[in-house]
């Protein structure tokens, strides 16, 4: 795999860092350009265009923990603030607005009403993406340690 | 009383049948004729086919000379629209109606309409009933 | 503008890709989840699955902030509770009813839908547009006071013919306007104008009036 422009798309979760490591591992024998975005879910009760100081803050922060770990592994990335009304077609839009090659995606293990669920935003991007995608799972471990 | 219901359905039979032997004049309308057979074999009023949002079909059953008018087919939007019609386009002088959804019944109470949500009647009564186990 | 459209089906459906076109900021909601994709596909994220006449599904859907709420399912119903609920509920300014049955047109007016389209009239009115033989013509409805203009052609089985205006029995509210005739620059109509067989009329008239207009004019019950 020699991608030249990857997309990560980061949420706040305890994905994140793993997804970044990934995509500063894969950059690497590329040159590729790292893009990661982080997806603001604007509600219907408000503009698109809405300022949400308390989302932007928690986009900023999300970001901010993005670079470090890239910075740990001696790789640069940009970052970017999307709002949008879902969060799958956005990263999807995105991933073809800067013509990426690859969308790396982290799915931390859900348990949603009781069964495993991908949940919408994943669906989405594995059936919408025009690119690869490489979904990344937290080892279970993980979950056991901070639970 | 001369009552006309909309929906013969478990409730809806059962109101025009107790209505009816207390010797009220019931009309029962009905979009599907199966329902009637809800009705007792006694029943004295008198059981219609149509549809009770259109207002051809309220003439005919009579609304003109309701004195009250109930809506409890399955369809709360079915209910809410017979009941608007008769009681602000015939002036039926009382007009009940039944809206499973709570929060739709609040509102059309507060529009004026007077409505009973089986949901939170049953929730409450159910809710009773356990704690005074 | 912000515009909210209840019901994913095909009126739904081009309706809301034209706004989109438009510039406008459009949210569809529908129940069914395949609909939903549907738009999703063609659109983007433009439909919310949710039942259109629940408050709750309006809330999450910003009714609060919409311009325009457009009810366009098949049942007259759900169209007329929705519209209901935006308006009375949300405040939504303006709101919209497809209504499949004509005359619910004046009902949903009388429960305060701003406006109504109705299939069956529209099509109506363009067969009477293409006929220009049709003894009566309606030109424009103005919805707010159930006023119409219309044109009347006199026909000659009509009591009207050689009758001052003045001494026609019109009902009270109609205004006699317009008087086209062959071979003469449209007149305004005055008591003194006496009709001919085939006169044209371009009257005003109140929606109730219409049929007692008609008769005067045309002699057609």
């Amino acid at each position: 795999m020699k991608p030249k422009r990857i997309l990560v798309a980061v949420n706040g979760s305890k994905a994140d860092a793993g997804v970044v490591e990934l995509a500063c591992d894969l950059s690497k024998r590329s040159k590729a350009d790292i893009y990661a975005v982080y997806v603001v879910e604007v509600k219907r009760s408000l503009p698109l265009d809405a300022v949400i100081d308390s989302e932007m803050k928690k986009a900023e922060d999300v970001l901010t923990q993005a670079e470090e770990v890239a910075g740990e592994r001696g790789c640069e990335l940009e970052a970017d603030i999307i709002q949008a009304r879902d969060v799958g077609p956005a990263i999807v839009e995105e991933a073809v607005e800067r013509e990426a090659d690859l969308i790396i995606i982290g799915l931390t293990q859900k348990r949603r009403f009781g069964t495993f669920s991908l949940g919408n935003v994943i669906l989405h991007v594995l059936k919408e993406a025009p690119c690869r995608v490489l979904l990344s799972r937290e080892s279970l471990l993980v979950e056991v340690i901070t639970a | 009383m001369n009552v006309l219901v909309m929906g013969c359905g478990r409730m809806g039979a059962q109101l025009a049948s107790l209505l009816d032997a207390e010797g009220h004049k019931v009309t029962v309308l009905d979009i599907d004729a199966h329902g009637f057979r809800r009705l007792p074999p006694g029943f004295g009023g008198i059981a219609l086919v149509g549809d009770g949002t259109s207002e051809d079909a309220l003439k005919k059953a009579g609304i003109e000379e309701a004195d009250a008018f109930v809506a409890v087919t399955q369809g709360d939007n079915r209910n809410i629209m017979a009941a608007q019609i008769a009681k602000h386009i015939f002036n039926v002088s009382r007009v009940l109606c039944r809206i499973y959804d709570p929060l739709r019944r609040d509102i059309y109470e507060a529009l004026g309409l007077e409505a009973i949500s089986p949901t939170t009647v049953f929730a409450q009564i159910f809710k009773d009933k356990l704690l005074s186990m | 503008m912000y515009i909210i459209i209840v019901g994913g089906g095909t009126v739904g459906y081009y309706l809301c890709e034209a706004l989109l076109n438009e510039g406008h900021e459009v949210l569809v909601l529908d129940k069914d989840a395949a609909k939903c994709e549907r738009f999703g596909d063609d659109m983007g994220s433009v439909c919310m699955r949710g039942d259109g006449c629940e408050a709750a599904t309006l809330a999450q859907a910003g009714a609060a902030r919409a311009d325009v709420l457009i009810a366009t399912t098949d049942e007259d119903e759900d169209n007329l509770v929705a519209c209901q609920v935006a308006k009375y509920e949300f405040g939504v300014a303006r709101t919209l009813a497809r209504v499949n049955n004509p005359k619910n047109e004046m009902i949903f007016k009388k429960l305060g839908v701003d406006r109504t389209i109705n299939v069956t009239n529209l099509i109506l009115d363009h067969i009477e547009g293409d006929l220009p033989t049709h003894p009566m013509v309606h030109l424009l409805t103005m919805m707010e006071d159930g006023t119409e203009i219309v044109e009347v052609r006199v026909r000659e089985k009509s009591t009207a013919v050689g009758k001052a205006v003045k001494d026609l029995s019109l009902p009270p509210d109609a205004v006699l306007v317009l008087l086209i005739r062959n071979g003469y620059k449209p007149q305004t109509v005055i008591g003194d104008t006496v009709l001919e067989v085939n006169d044209r009329i371009i009257a005003l008239t109140p929606t109730a009036a219409e049929d007692v207009l008609r008769k005067e004019l045309t002699g057609l019950d």
